[in-house]
């Protein structure tokens, strides 16, 4: 609780510092919020170009509109991914897909049942009427620790392996492509796939993560 | 096959889309040498669950991060297409900060606020007179020293400074770091209070308290600050419109007495403030921490958050 005063505190203040002006507190706060905007973005359009338009867009909106923000409302992290959303419905109407609308969560404002989530986002892109968590603030905790986690093992691995890593979960690349696109031999590209998921296993294999993989203690072949 | 062989397969395998399945289905020689072994295999089978269990959660997460290159691109966006705020650009304010010198920023120390009894204010909620006041209280004369003042001076070397400049004054003198008015420095002040307050997080002995609104408000805010480093940072939020000739002055009662420190820096709804304070070190059990609105330059005024005590 304590933890949590002192961040929002802060969150505060960076925003009040992008409202006057400063790049710097708009990269504190993208480093803080893009892992979870772009998942937002990338689970409604299962597009990463889209997504990535989307994370610039809410990143432009919180730019724009950071005078807007209202952490009595909601949090910065809930009004971001907001907004995401928002943009997000927008990119897939724009391209004609359906829209499978993103619940946001219960809460004040759900006494209007004719309202939808993205209804409660005005022109302005401030949030009202509606309450600011996600549907399951646990599973979404469990889920944001899990990208950090995931994010800081691959920015401590050695460039080598994040990038076979990478091209494989992100691109979807066969090991062969991925030696063909980086003109390394086949064995080196399997030999740094290897070592690179070792160190995945290694970081979500720890007791902190066993619930979430539902390992449960139960011990492997090794 | 050996169990290393067919655990090199598992991995590989898993690394790649719907590799597992392929490699379970045995619809090639290779995974058919493979799916007999783990047939007859229990320890192989169970690393093949425990593989394809992380891999699924590691490829989930991994396709949701953002490309790291992202990140300057959406700033680099964001300057083109973004609403000019450049006059507030904080190099142009970092640059202003080095041509003024730091101990210039203290205000007058004629701006201590009037001695307020606590009791008195908590039975009638609003500042009595100088009149009625209880003595000043012995605690340690606060300094505020500028947040201007710390990108290119040690706080602790400022607070030096700024200590010889209002020794002899008897209570908290009011800070000159984060003040409304438009003076350019916002994103500078505005940055500055966020780091403060990332850094006085990480204090061992950081204390974080909540501000609750002493009337209908909707205000909120928190406070935490370290008594080793001196450090105070208050953010606030859902601040009513500061009226013409106002401001939001933050203030530390202990014994009795209530001292003002600083200013508001308010955007909006929002405001904050931080800045060294001496005196933290020793303030008593039952202190407490608040914001009142008060007349531009007058030092008493109406509590609209308080907390602690």
């Amino acid at each position: 609780m304590t933890e949590r005063l002192a961040y929002d505190a802060n969150e505060v203040g960076l925003v009040l510092a992008v409202a006057a002006g400063s790049e710097d507190a708009l990269g504190a706060l993208y480093d803080r919020h893009a892992p979870g905007v772009h998942a937002i973005a990338y689970r409604m359009t299962g597009d990463r170009g889209i997504a990535e338009e989307v994370v610039q867009e809410t990143f432009l909106a919180l730019w724009n509109r950071a005078e807007a923000f209202d952490p009595s409302v909601a949090s910065l992290g809930t009004w971001l991914r907001s907004i995401a959303r928002n943009r997000s419905v927008d990119r897939l109407r724009a391209a004609g897909r359906r829209v499978q609308l993103v619940a946001l969560p219960g809460g004040m404002g759900d006494d209007d049942p004719g309202m939808s989530a993205i209804d409660r986002l005005d022109p302005d892109l401030a949030v009202y009427g509606g309450a600011r968590r996600d549907p399951d603030p646990v599973e979404a905790a469990e889920a944001g620790a899990t990208r950090a986690a995931i994010a800081d093992a691959l920015a401590s691995m050695p460039d080598e392996e994040r990038t076979v890593i990478l091209l494989a979960y992100q691109h979807e690349l066969s090991q062969s492509e991925i030696a063909e696109r980086l003109g390394w031999p086949l064995g080196t590209v399997k030999t740094r796939t290897r070592r690179a998921l070792g160190r995945l296993r290694s970081m979500l294999e720890t007791d902190g993560m066993r619930v979430e993989l539902g390992l449960g203690g139960v011990d492997g072949a090794r | 096959m050996e169990h290393a062989e067919v655990l090199e397969l598992i991995e590989l395998a898993a690394v790649e889309q719907d590799g597992i399945e392929r490699l379970a289905a045995g619809d090639t020689p290779e995974a058919a040498v493979v799916a007999g072994h783990l047939a007859g295999c229990e320890p192989c089978a169970a690393e093949l669950a425990r593989i394809a269990r992380t891999s699924a959660v590691a490829r989930d997460a991994i396709r949701e991060l953002p490309d790291p290159a992202l990140r300057a691109r959406t700033l680099a966006f964001v300057r083109e297409v973004g609403v000019d705020r450049s006059a507030r650009a904080a190099t142009d304010v970092a640059a202003s900060l080095t041509a003024m010198p730091a101990v210039e920023r203290a205000e007058p120390a004629a701006a201590v606020d009037v001695p307020q009894p606590a009791a008195a204010i908590a039975e009638h909620g609003v500042p009595v007179s100088a009149s009625t006041a209880a003595p000043e209280a012995a605690i340690a004369p606060a300094v505020v020293i500028p947040l201007r003042a710390r990108s290119r001076t040690p706080w602790w070397a400022a607070a030096g400074v700024a200590a010889v400049l209002v020794a002899g004054v008897a209570g908290f003198a009011t800070g000159g770091a984060l003040r409304p008015g438009g003076t350019g420095d916002e994103p500078a002040i505005a940055m500055a209070a966020a780091q403060t307050t990332m850094h006085i997080a990480e204090q061992p002995d950081a204390v974080h308290l909540a501000l609750a609104p002493t009337g209908g408000d909707m205000a909120k805010g928190t406070v935490i600050y370290s008594p080793t480093t001196t450090e105070l940072s208050m953010a606030v939020s859902g601040l009513a419109a500061t009226p013409a000739g106002s401001e939001y002055a933050c203030w530390v009662e202990q014994g009795g007495q209530r001292k003002r420190i600083g200013t508001l820096y308010v955007e909006g709804h929002n405001g904050t403030w931080a800045g060294i304070v001496e005196g933290l070190a020793s303030l008593e059990p039952g202190s407490a921490f608040g914001v009142s609105l008060v007349a531009a330059g007058d030092s008493t005024g109406t509590p609209v958050l308080r907390g602690g005590g």
